[in-house]
């Protein structure tokens, strides 16, 4: 089991065995004459659950099962290189098998009937992205940017929304032939620097 | 922030921890269709004009 599955699936599960874990008298690593049992208990599921917290800030990206619906493989990448390498349209090989990612995955929902909405409807995935007509200026909407920060243009206008993904997972969980492949190429936009005059650090 | 000398609309600042946005927005810049019940995502092909 890899920690990535640990966490997703058996946490919850794991942080009951632990609350109801009493350990024999004369446990070499954990005799309950010698530690405290309550506080060795919380401490560890204090760091488990952390480790939870930074799994979550850190995406893994792109993943399939096999068909026992488990992960087979997961290839991991930081964010900056997968929304290009692991795009949708793109191809990977894994394996020695080719598979072309088909859309993005949030784990643990799978078994609803709508898996991925909860995640796209979130806002803090799915941003609103402000854009200057007149100056190019562009930056994450905010309520309180009624003109452009830079210009002073009142040209603002809502830009296309930005996704940002958590996986991205392949077409059918299953690999391509070579022949059926028809790859969409797409790339990664330099980055975008749009620091406001008065943000002075 | 300061002003660069002999450049009247130039400044100069230093700063760290501030927001950089990385996008991939597409073929031809016409974005991703996005199926927002299952997630299915595809690269949208808007021919330019």
């Amino acid at each position: 089991m890899n920690a990535a599955y640990f966490l997703e699936s058996c946490l919850s599960e794991f942080n009951e065995y632990l609350m109801s874990y009493e350990p024999a008298k004369g446990n070499v690593l954990l005799n309950p004459e010698e530690i405290n049992i309550n506080a060795f208990r919380s401490a560890l599921s204090e760091n488990i659950n952390s480790l939870l917290a930074k799994y979550k800030i850190h995406p893994e990206l792109f993943s399939t099962k096999g068909n026992d619906g488990k992960m087979k493989y997961q290839v991991k990448r930081g964010l900056d290189i997968a929304i290009g390498e692991y795009a949708p349209g793109r191809a990977v090989v894994v394996d020695k098998h080719t598979y072309q990612i088909g859309g993005i995955y949030y784990p643990g929902n799978e078994w609803k009937k709508a898996p991925a909405r909860s995640f796209i409807e979130a806002p803090s995935y799915l941003k609103d992205i402000l854009l200057c007509r007149k100056c190019e200026w562009f930056g994450l909407a905010d309520d309180s940017i009624k003109t452009c920060p830079f210009c002073g243009s009142g040209e603002l206008s809502l830009s296309r929304q930005m996704l940002r993904p958590w996986k991205f997972a392949p077409v059918n969980a299953e690999p391509v032939s070579e022949a059926q492949l028809s790859e969409e190429y797409t790339h990664v936009q330099t980055p975008l620097y749009s620091t406001l005059p008065e943000s002075d650090g | 922030m300061k002003e660069l000398p002999g450049c009247m609309n130039i400044r100069i600042a230093s700063r760290t921890n501030q927001r950089i946005i990385m996008l991939n927005t597409g073929i031809n810049n016409s974005g991703f269709t996005v199926c927002r019940d299952c997630g299915a995502a595809f690269p949208e092909m808007i021919p330019m004009c």
